[in-house]
Order: structure tokens, then sequence, then C-alpha cells
């Protein structure tokens, strides 16, 4: 497998052009080649429409497009029902009716995008408004009823090479929209709030070291006072309301300590700020506020991330419309989907996904379940096989009648799997909460013992000094303890690839002790790449692989993947003929060649297939008119970074084990391969879930590491899950971490920075219980200044934030780099095996 | 010194005038895609402007 001289790439979608200046253009006065004709249709078509600036400011290239979609119909967006259910209408005060609908637009990847659909949009005829949010994926289209039909302007948006769909705005994501805002706004309040009362607690600072006049001091309080009102009534709302639900509950949780702590100082300060005596504590209350709030929106934008594209709905992967044949087959219509009933006949042409469960009444077509069942060979279906939703059809026509639709689908059981197992996840109380709820009923019971004390020693001050008992010990800084390491761990484990969804996460990565990692997609790529090619007749290796190419350019199958690397072609494939489930013929330079299985290649020449040597391993064979050419073997591709990932964890002493929904053969071999600890086969969504479940029962903490739908079950219910960043985006709304780099090494990154975690975390709380035990019985002896305790309250704060931003800049994994040394060498040593084959 | 009995007060009005403003953002989707619109300003308007015709929908292999 020689790799020629680098080859171009093409100029839309960035993938490496194998077929010479074939597809070309010329754009800013440079000739640009392209990888196929789709590009190139798409390229011009914004290029045409004087918008090159977008090739300028992408970021990251588009994924390659179909020619599906540039040829696609929209005509079932037409549907008078379909608008119904989808758009809204009105007029406007020219009397023009007008229709607005929401799309989800697949594809939109950057601002370029956005700037790009909404401008080619905008100037298209009977367009009225166009809006992209690059957040949601989501475009708001309007225009003129009556000047143009939706079908049009869908097509207009295929046309650039994104995929329109029907937008179901979920109540979910709607909920999402309200609490974002309500927490900015919360947010808002209280940051500007804490920069005015910051200003003025300076003054009563250096007031009280000069000595300020009562007067203009009391104005001070009371303007405090009055900016901090809506902080406590308004921003500190959700601190109360928790607080109150885990009185309720009997589980007092963080929330507790930081209303108490907020409560009293608001309170304290107000009776010093009334009877002009005492100190006030307003600064501590307001930015005490504010960075809690901060630490919990940036929790928040996090959490919606993961479940940004319709995250509750399963029909998300289901197309919109369907073709519906009828009066046996004579006439094609393009339907809504939620119109087809079981009993009708629909026609799925190749690479769509399959609506509905269904039997093949008339077609061939290999059928790629591996959303359902993991497994990505392609699964032969021919007249009589059942087909399910959420498969895609490959290579082949199928005709179907359908069985079941919308919620009796088969896929439906998944979600049904995915609810047991969020009721029975195992809940961890948070232990940093549960010490300081402790705390605070300490520290109320200290301070009424206090007052009870002073009481008969001095009864006109006892009252000030149980108040500044109380807040002094307020456990801020405890409080803020936690969250402030997490939310800096957070940020840092994004930016190295990794967003944490789920707050449970940091604790239960500690308890780790086994991780149970998928096969496909997850420890492999997921694709097929040749590892050895055995010639049988006078050819070389690379003139066969030069043959192979040219033929497999002209498939759709998966195994012709495994020869997408770059190769010169001198010679393209002509009159090429793909014979379903067997192979592909065409002609190169005036000779015949055949590629696929062993039994069609043979017919070429009218040999016999047992005369073939037997080989291990998956093969595709090559010959020609007078003999067999070669066999090609090929493997799932292991990802670069699985070898380390399974020798670094098992160094520090966890069990590695696979659950694959693969062939035992296949799943055993790379078991073998990694050294893996345990390796279960052709295993079911139901049997994942019950293997999982049994190895918690023993008293194991798992860590699940995902992609498919068929994983969705496990992820919800291992101890802490990790899906990848391909995965789909139900899995990743159901894992608590997700993957955003493509390198497995990020996981072992993720064991390391969650260490370093606990131990700030550990930190934070040490110097917050010494700073209030210390603080405590001065305060209890009347010996500390009101306003050196108000200031010390702000500082420990201060203190434990800055601890947590140390996670920003640490050195992250000895442990990582150590790996990639053992990686080189592991692959040098494999890549010798293969050689040696 | 007594000057703060004016200063003070027309701050606070300063502030109520900011959270007001605040609010009108939140409340107008300002703050829901925080992503894109910073980078809007970066594309040029675009040159030679055609509309986009209806005919040239087939895949052009020349």
């Amino acid at each position: 497998m020689t790799c020629e001289a680098a080859l171009p790439h093409c100029y839309h979608c960035g993938l490496e052009v194998i077929t010479g200046d074939k597809f070309s253009d010329v754009i800013d006065g440079a000739r640009q080649l392209f990888c196929c004709p789709a590009c190139k249709t798409i390229a011009s078509t914004i290029i045409d429409s004087g918008m090159q600036s977008f090739y300028q400011f992408r970021t990251g290239a588009e994924s390659a497009p179909s020619e599906e979609i540039l040829s696609a119909s929209f005509d079932a967006f037409d549907d008078p029902q379909f608008q119904q259910q989808l758009a809204s209408f009105s007029t406007d005060n020219q009397g023009e009716r007008i229709a607005t609908v929401n799309l989800l637009v697949g594809g939109v990847h950057c601002a370029a995008c956005v700037w790009l659909l909404e401008n080619y949009l905008q100037r298209a005829t009977g367009v009225r408004s166009m809006q992209v949010s690059l957040n949601e994926h989501k475009a708001t289209l309007t225009w003129y009823a009556d000047q143009t039909r939706l079908s049009t302007l869908c097509q207009l948006i295929a046309r650039l090479g994104y995929q329109p769909e029907p937008y179901t705005p979920s109540k979910f994501q709607a909920m999402q929209r309200r609490e974002n805002r309500q927490a900015l706004r919360r947010l808002g309040v209280a940051g500007i709030a804490m920069m005015q009362v910051g200003m003025f607690a300076i003054a009563l600072y250096a007031g009280g070291m000069k000595s300020i006049a009562i007067e203009y001091r009391d104005f001070i309080r009371w303007v405090s006072l009055i900016v901090t009102t809506p902080v406590v009534f308004y921003s500190a709302v959700p601190f109360f309301t928790g607080a109150w639900r885990g009185l309720k509950l009997a589980k007092p949780g963080m929330d507790l300590p930081v209303a108490i702590a907020i409560a009293l100082a608001y309170v304290a300060s107000t009776i010093a700020t009334v009877s002009g005596s005492g100190e006030v504590y307003f600064d501590s209350v307001t930015m005490f506020t504010f960075l809690l709030l901060g630490g919990r929106y940036l929790e928040m934008r996090a959490r919606h991330f993961s479940g940004k594209l319709n995250a509750n709905d399963l029909n998300s992967l289901l197309p919109s419309t369907t073709i519906l044949l009828s009066n046996n087959a004579s006439t094609q219509q393009s339907v809504p989907l939620f119109k087809v009933k079981p009993g009708d006949v629909i026609l799925i042409k190749a690479g769509q996904v399959v609506p509905v469960d269904g039997c093949v009444i008339d077609g061939s077509s290999g059928v790629n379940e591996s959303q359902l069942t993991g497994e990505f060979m392609l699964q032969r279906k021919t007249v009589g096989d059942h087909v399910l939703a959420g498969s895609v059809n490959g290579d082949g026509a199928l005709t179907v009648r359908v069985q079941a639709t919308g919620a009796q689908l088969q896929l439906q059981t998944i979600n049904q799997l995915l609810g047991q197992a969020h009721v029975q996840k195992p809940l961890i109380a948070q232990w940093a909460d549960r010490l300081a709820s402790v705390f605070v009923v300490a520290v109320l019971l200290l301070s009424v013992v206090t007052y009870w004390i002073w009481h008969y020693i001095d009864s006109a001050d006892a009252f000030w000094i149980m108040l500044s008992v109380l807040v002094i010990s307020c456990p801020c800084a405890l409080s803020l303890a936690t969250p402030a390491a997490l939310a800096a761990a957070t940020s840092r484990l994004r930016r190295l690839g990794l967003l944490v969804t789920r707050a449970q996460v940091w604790q239960r990565m500690a308890k780790v002790t086994h991780v149970v990692c998928d096969k496909t997609g997850t420890l492999t790529q997921g694709k097929l790449t040749i590892v050895g090619v055995q010639c049988h007749g006078s050819l070389s290796q690379s003139q066969c692989l030069e043959i192979a190419t040219a033929l497999e350019m002209h498939s759709e199958h998966p195994i012709a993947s495994a020869f997408d690397q770059p190769r010169v072609l001198r010679a393209p494939a002509t009159n090429v003929k793909v014979v379903t489930g067997k192979g592909l013929e065409g002609t190169i330079a005036g000779k015949v060649y055949r590629i696929g299985t062993a039994a069609y290649t043979c017919g070429l020449y009218g040999g016999s297939v047992n005369a073939l040597p037997t080989q291990p391993g998956q093969r595709i064979f090559l010959s020609d008119q007078h003999s067999m050419l070669c066999s090609i073997e090929l493997q799932d591709t292991l990802r670069e970074s699985a070898q380390v990932l399974v020798r670094t964890l098992q160094h520090q002493g966890l069990q590695v084990h696979m659950l694959s929904g693969d062939s035992r053969e296949n799943a055993e071999q790379l078991s073998a391969r990694l050294g893996l600890d345990h390796c279960v086969a052709n295993a079911s969504p139901e049997q994942k879930l019950a293997y999982i479940r049994q190895l918690q029962a023993d008293g194991a903490c798992v860590l699940m590491l995902g992609d498919g739908i068929n994983d969705i079950p496990v992820l919800a219910v291992a101890d802490v899950s990790v899906a990848m960043c391909h995965a789909s985006n139900l899995a990743k709304t159901h894992a608590d971490c997700i993957l955003l780099s493509n390198t497995l090494r990020t996981v072992l990154t993720l064991f390391d920075v969650t260490a370093k975690t606990r131990r700030i975390i550990k930190q934070n709380l040490a110097w917050a219980l010494t700073y209030n035990t210390l603080a405590l019985p001065l305060a209890a002896s009347a010996m500390i200044a009101p306003y050196i305790a108000a200031l010390g309250m702000s500082l420990s704060s201060l203190v434990v934030m800055f601890n947590a931003l140390r996670l920003q800049w640490m050195h992250v994994g000895a442990s990582i780099s150590r790996g990639s040394h053992e990686e080189n060498r592991l692959n040098i040593a494999y890549a010798q095996s293969v050689g040696e084959q | 010194m007594d000057s703060i009995y004016l200063l003070i007060p027309v701050a606070l009005i300063f502030t109520a005038i900011a959270i007001s403003a605040f609010f009108w953002a939140v409340n107008n989707k300002q703050y829901d895609d925080l992503d894109s619109e910073g980078e809007r300003i970066l594309f040029d308007e675009p040159v030679n402007p055609k509309q986009p015709s209806e005919s040239s929908t087939e895949l052009r292999n020349d």
C-alpha cells in the first residue's frame, strides 16, 4: 500500500481527489479540483451567486455531499396536511399570504454556513426572510405562499449541500430556552449589583479605618441595601427553592447552607442598617451569589449542549418523507411519513434510511443495521425478509410492505429499555453537600449556645455576637469549594476535547474498577481497510490494487470505502456493472475485470472456487478473463489510540471488557489483539444491559464507552458513560461525557483531570474548614473586629476560587506521554506482523 | 462630601437602565446564539449578486 505523491484536495469537501482533473472549475482565477460532480455543482452554485467568501471563512470542510441530496425531491413538503402541521400562515399588510416554517438543517457547522444559507435564500424569489440558528441547526424561513412553494425553497437549500428537514420543536427545547434566559437574567442582575455594591463597600472599608461620619456611612449602607435586595429576592431564588425542596425531602443538599448564608448575611446587614449599629455584609452577599450563579450557568450550558438536537426523539433518525407506490407500483408519489399506514407499499432507494418496519416484497439489497445492532457489515435482504426502521438501505432498491410505523416500531423498544435504565441508575449522595449540611447544623447549634452564654455575661451584646458567629462561619468558601473546582475542570476538559455533562462524573471516576467498551465505532473506526493482498497471477500488488480501486470507486458498499486511499489512477473503469450481493464488473483499458465474492469472480474465467487456496479472514477477490489475479484481506481498522488506552488502563489496575453486537470470531480476534480482560460477542442491547447490571451487582463501578443507538441503554445505566464524538445525538444525550476529539486518549485525560479535581476540592474544603473553625471561636468570644470578619469572608472565597483556577493551567497526563511511546512500539510490531503474512 | 447625595442616586439610575437594557436583550433572543453572531461581521457582502434560479437543479457534468 504505497502512498504516491500527495494528492490535491477537493475545493469543497476537502477529500483527496483521486479522479485527476475530471471535475474542475476556475474559481477566483485559479483552477480548482473537485472529487465528484456533486461537490462541483455545489461549489459553482455558491460561486455563481457571488458568495465565495464562504470558503474563506468557514471552519472545517463540509461533509462530502451525496448526489442524492442534489436531486432529492421535496414534493411532500407541499402536501397541505403536512404544512398544516408545520407551518404557520398569516397575511401581511399588503394582503399577501405569508407562511413561516421551522426547518432542521443538517450539515450546518460554522458561522459561514449560517451566512451562506441566509444570504442565498434571502435572494430567492418569494422569500421574505431566512434566519439560521447555529446552536440549534434550525432555520426559520418565511415566504410568500403565492409566489413560491416550500419544496422549491428546500431544493435551493439542498443545492448548497445542506439537508433540510421539518423541525418539530419539542417541549424539552422550549423549556431549555426558558431556563437559559431565566438563568442569564439572574446572573446579569447579580453581576451588575455586585459591581455597584463592591464600590460602596470600598467606601465603607476605607471609612471604617478613617472613621467616616455616621450620616454618610448610613446613607451608603441604605443604598447598598437597595441594590442588594433584588439580588436576594430575584437572583438567589433558585438557592432558596432548592433548599426548601431539600428540606421537604429530608435530604438537605448544597442549597441549604447557601440559602442560610445568603439569608443570614442579608438579614444581619439589614438589621445593622436599620438600627445604625453592627456591621454590613452586602458585598459578600452579592459576590457570593454571582459566583455561584456563574458556576451553575456554565454547568447548565454544558448540559444543554448535549441535548441540542431533538434530544428525546428517536424519530429524528427517520426521514420525514417517503415514496409511496400505488396501483400495483405503477404510480410513485412522495408523501410525508406520517401518512403511511401499515399495509401500504413503499419504495426505499439505495442510500435511504428505512422509515418503517416492514417486509420486503420486491428487490434485494444489503441493509446496514448498525444503528440497531452495532454490526456494520451489510445484511442481505431479499423478498420475504424483514427490514427495521432506522437501518440504512445500502446498494439496491427495495419495495417494502409496511408492517409498523410510529410508536409500534422496533426502534421504540430501545426507548423502553432506556426508561428502565434511568429509573435504576444508582444514586450516590454528594459528600461535600452532606459535609456542608452537617456543618450548618453544627454552626446553628453553636450560635444558639453562644447566645445563651453571652446572655448571662452581657445581654445587650448577645444578639450581635450571635449574628457575627453566624455570618463569619457562613459556609461561603465551603459551598464554593466544590462548584468552583468543577467549573474550572469542566472548561479545562472541554479544551482538551471532552465535554462533561453530568456532575456525578467527578466523584464516580474515583471508584471506577471496570472499563467496558463497545467494539465497532469505539475501539475500531467502524470502517474496513486493506490489511493484505495475496497475488495469484502475474500482476504486482500495486497493479492489482489500482484495478480494484478503479472498480470500487463505482460502488457505495462499505467494502468500497476500504479503497478510498489515495492512489493515482492511470485508467478509469468503464461499463461498470454492480451485481447486488456479488460484486462489480468493469472494463479497464480494454480488459474486463471482476471484483467481489470468490464464486462471482471465478465465473468470469470459468474456474472453480475449490481450486482457490483457503485463507483466513474476510476477503474479496479480483479476476480477469483468464485467471484469478489476487485476493484482498479486509479488516475493521483499530483506532490508533485503542491499544494505548487498554494498556494504560490495565496498568492502572482497571479491568477492560468489550461488549460487541458483532460476530464471535471478529470480536475475539480483536480482543486477543488488544489483550482485553473479557469479551462478550453477539450481544443484543438487552444482553449488554444485563451484563453491566451483573458487573454492578458484583460490586464493580463501570465506565462505559460507546457510540451506537444500541449502546444507549448501557450508557444510561453505567456509573460513568462516555459517548464517542460521532455517536448518534441520542447516545450523546444519555452519556455523562462526550468525546469531542476523535481520539480515545482523551479518556485517559478524563481519569487524570478528575483525580486532580478531587485533590483541588479536598484542598479547598480543608482551607474553608480551617478558616471557619479558626474564625468561629474568635467571633464567639467577641475578639474580632466585624469589618475584618466581613473582609475575611470575601477573601476566603477568593482563595478557594484561585485554587480552583489552577486546574486551568495544570500539567495534564504524564501517563499519556508514556503511553505514546508504547503505542509507537506496538504499531511498528503490528505493521511488521502484517508484512510477514 | 455632600455631592454623594446626588451622585449615588444618579449611579443607581444608571444601574437600573443597565439592568433593563440587559433584560431587553435577553428577552429579544440576543443571547440565544452566542457563536455565530460574532463572526457575521467578517463576511463581505456578496459580489455580483445573482438571483438563485430554479432551472439549474440538475447536475452539471461539463
